[in-house]
């Protein structure tokens, strides 16, 4: 007897009505379809139950924001306007059938309704006077948002830059703004089409400063040059600021870069002391810039404006001829009388006595003796002047107007430089020719070539390239064209001003 | 849905939908990204129309699932064979859509969310095509003993039912202070009261009538015969076969294993006389059936499990689709 049991009756056992329930797959699949449904539907609707410190949105955000606008986090309607793109480029925002489905936005252009949001608290000048209106874009085209929060708002791609530089003949409107020198019109990278740096073509300074004279020990170049100048030729205040490691009094000055470069007023405070008044000096803790040259600071210790060959006592710089005259005239009255003191306690008469000169004898003697010292100081003076300066009138044998030093505070009219940023570098690598510099009109300022040696492309064998050379590393696009107007606008108030609640509402 | 070098042909035209779109897409892409020097992002051009290929894409797929109710189906819209390889080859097509219109970006939380959904989706989906390609010829193969699905448990509890009966046919009643009584429904049926009748089978309607049976008759020399040493079987039996074939592998009997039921069998016999061997049989036998039934069991679960995951989490993207361009228009 076979109890095995056959195909045929493994079938019968199962009741004819089994499909009458669901198994179990089907009802977990049908559970957690409910569930799913409820739960993705829940997450949408749980914005209508109020709730404290924003509106749920701010789950739909792609990303933190940078941490400037982090107080905004959750207040997506400080920046957004419900239904209207916020970037000029988003598809169809500017023309089209789709743009005029957008809500109405007061008339404005709905590619750059949401730019007054931003504009409530920067101001984000025009970059060029001449450029196509129709090529301003939104604020958010540049400044991408949702990056995190340690995004750079304001490090704005090349791409955004090259959109007109890389053809921007076309995207000038009206005469160009250098009309003398046309400027380039095809830009696509730092390292391969950047214009030469038209700032510094010329050296418009006007003071004699040969550099090869003052970086040579002594000052002095050649036998025929005036004598070697040691450093116990110097006050002593200044030969102990340029006297260098293991130098002794009696041996040369010789000058550093640095000596009279300074980044920071504060280098200055250091260098000479707790004695010496610094306050009058811009304080720029950022050391982007070197410090104007400054007389007192840079050029007295061995130009001082002695009054007299071999006179310790000095005019003071910056005066006006007459100024001048007027102060050394002073000196030398001062100086009569010190020599003749009964002088000074000389009755003079109240009234005139009739029959006799206004000018008593003395007076006159006196008079006689301070001009013709006057007359040698002015020569000395003019001397001691002509050094460095030129005066407005050369071809005058007496003291006349010097013309202004004019020497550019800040070289790049139209890119940003960080001296700080390159402190690791010798001066000398990037201010070569300065050395070997003997007349001031030499531009010593590095040009493009130069600075493309690390601001491009990182090349195989490492020596060259791998710095930044992004547009925005060197320029700005709002106010641009003045580094030193700071953040990169020149007029940093908001349109309106607000009380602390309604600006962090982000109202 | 079978995809094998026997159906390409089928497969053919969704196959080059497939690879067109995908080459299309990147090409369209890229050439933005050429233009621009830039990924052209989500909210420009390329990655708004892709978006939208891609999510009309979704919802089509989406529509597969209310084909199943009746009342679609009798619209008679295209073959449900047609409807399944749209379903898998633009279900693919998405891959390419999605993947650029996101930018390669994660984004916020919301996009983040619908982005690992459709992950989920996608690869339980894929898991599935693999599963109907694969496991239904295993089981073909390794099941012979297959049932339906929801009958396994009910048509195990009957073959103990049964094997029982038997037991009690061979050994007779235990005695009274045995701890292996018979469980009320063996009792009361109508073989115990008959000894040397067993009933095999289910009691089941056809039509309007109700009780065909399958009875078995125990061999002359087997019937009525009290075998050797009945308590062996019976112990064996209570502790060890019935547990199996009422529970499976959820019961921690040996009998889950092909190699140890052979022993424990083996022993089984050799405590016994040969008058007891076929019912030894049948009962081995029934437990290979137990064994196969489990295995049918994971093997089905295999196969349509991943639709209890790819279903649910499905509306959920196909929800959080609509709330993903509600909130990229409203923050355009």
């Amino acid at each position: 007897m076979n109890l095995k049991m056959t195909g045929k009756q493994r079938a019968l056992r199962v009741p004819l009505t089994h499909h009458q329930r669901k198994d179990e797959l089907v009802r977990s699949r049908l559970t957690w379809t409910l569930i799913a449904t409820v739960l993705a539907a829940a997450y949408f609707f749980i914005d209508l139950i109020p709730n404290e410190g924003g509106t749920g949105d701010e789950r739909y955000s792609r990303g933190p924001v940078a941490a400037v606008h982090a107080t905004w986090e959750k207040e997506c309607d400080a920046c957004h306007i419900d239904f209207v793109p916020i970037r000029s480029d988003a598809w169809a925002s500017t023309d089209g059938w789709l743009a005029s489905l957008l809500p109405e936005t007061a008339g404005d252009d709905p590619a750059r309704a949401s730019d007054k949001k931003c504009m409530s608290c920067h101001k984000g000048p025009a970059h060029h006077s001449n450029e196509k209106a129709s090529d301003i874009q939104s604020c958010a085209h540049c400044h991408l948002e949702h990056k995190g929060r340690e995004f750079a708002l304001a490090r704005t791609e090349d791409a955004k830059c090259i959109e007109c530089h890389s053809d921007l003949i076309d995207h000038i409107g009206g005469d160009s703004i250098y009309p003398d020198d046309p400027i380039e019109h095809v830009v696509l990278s730092f390292a391969s089409s950047h214009p030469k740096f038209r700032s510094i073509k010329t050296d418009p300074g006007k003071i004699k400063f040969p550099h090869e004279r003052h970086l040579t020990a002594g000052i002095k170049l050649g036998e025929r040059d005036r004598g070697e100048l040691k450093l116990s030729g110097l006050a002593k205040h200044h030969a102990d600021r340029y006297m260098k490691e293991g130098q002794s009094p009696d041996d040369a000055v010789q000058l550093a870069c640095a000596d009279c470069h300074k980044l920071d007023s504060q280098d200055l405070k250091e260098s000479l002391g707790d004695g010496h008044h610094t306050g009058i000096f811009p304080l720029r803790s950022g050391g982007e810039y070197m410090l104007p040259m400054s007389y007192e600071m840079d050029c007295q210790a061995c130009h001082p404006l002695s009054i007299s060959p071999g006179s310790k006592d000095q005019v003071p710089h910056g005066l006006k001829p007459e100024e001048v005259l007027s102060f050394v005239k002073d000196y030398y009255l001062r100086e009569y009388l010190k020599n003749d003191p009964a002088l000074s306690e000389r009755e003079v008469p109240r009234r005139r006595v009739p029959g006799k000169t206004e000018l008593s004898t003395d007076k006159i003697k006196a008079n006689k003796a301070v001009a013709q010292q006057v007359a040698n100081a002015e020569k000395h003076i003019r001397r001691v002047c002509n050094e460095c300066h030129y005066f407005e009138n050369e071809e005058a044998s007496k003291l006349s107007a010097v013309q202004p030093a004019n020497i550019p505070k800040v070289w790049f009219k139209h890119a940003k430089f960080d001296h700080t940023a390159h402190r690791a570098v010798n001066c000398q690598d990037c201010h070569a020719g300065a050395a070997n510099s003997k007349r001031h009109t030499d531009v010593l300022i590095p040009g493009r070539n130069l600075c493309v040696k690390c601001h491009s492309g990182r090349t195989d064998d490492g020596m060259q390239g791998g710095a930044r050379s992004d547009c925005v590393e060197c320029h700005r696009y709002h106010g641009g064209d003045d580094p030193l107007h700071g953040m990169g606008t020149k007029d940093r108030v908001g349109s309106s001003m607000r009380k602390v609640e309604e600006f962090l509402k982000g109202d | 849905m079978l995809v094998d070098r026997k159906n390409l042909r089928m497969h053919l035209f969704w196959i080059i939908i497939f690879v067109v779109g995908t080459a299309a897409s990147i090409f369209y892409y890229y050439h933005e990204y050429q233009q621009n020097e830039r990924t052209p992002g989500g909210s420009g051009e390329v990655g708004i129309v892709l978006g939208v290929l891609g999510g009309a894409i979704i919802l089509f797929e989406f529509m597969l699932w209310p084909r199943r109710f009746r009342k679609v189906r009798a619209w008679r819209i295209g073959k449900a064979q047609a409807w399944m390889r749209a379903h898998i080859w633009l279900g693919l097509l998405t891959i390419p859509l999605i993947w650029l219109h996101s930018d390669f970006n994660w984004g916020g939380q919301l996009s983040t969310i619908l982005a690992w959904l459709y992950i989920i989706v996608i690869g339980s989906g894929v898991f599935g095509l693999v599963a109907q390609n694969v496991i239904p010829k295993n089981l073909l193969a390794n099941v012979p003993a297959e049932t339906i699905f929801s009958q396994i448990e009910y048509v195990s509890e009957e073959l103990a039912t049964d094997a029982e009966k038997l037991v009690l046919a061979v050994c007779g009643p235990a005695p009274d202070d045995s701890d292996f009584q018979p469980t009320e429904a063996v009792a009361t049926s109508a073989s115990a009261m008959r000894p040397g009748l067993v009933v095999q089978g289910f009691q089941r309607p056809v039509g309007n009538a109700f009780g065909r049976d399958l009875r078995f008759q125990l061999s002359a020399d087997l019937a009525g015969t009290q075998i050797n040493n009945p308590e062996a079987l019976r112990n064996m039996f209570y502790t060890t076969i019935r547990p199996f074939l009422s529970e499976g592998a959820k019961s921690t009997s040996p009998l889950r294993y092909r190699d140890r039921s052979l022993e424990l069998f083996r022993e089984l016999r050799a405590r016994l006389s040969e008058e007891a061997f076929p019912v030894v049989d049948a009962m081995e036998s029934w437990c290979e059936h137990r064994r196969q039934f489990d295995r049918q069991a994971r093997m089905h679960r295999m196969l349509h499990g991943w639709l209890a995951i790819h279903l649910p989490l499905s509306m959920a993207l196909v929800i959080l689709m609509f709330v993903h361009i509600f909130v990229a228009l409203k923050y355009w």
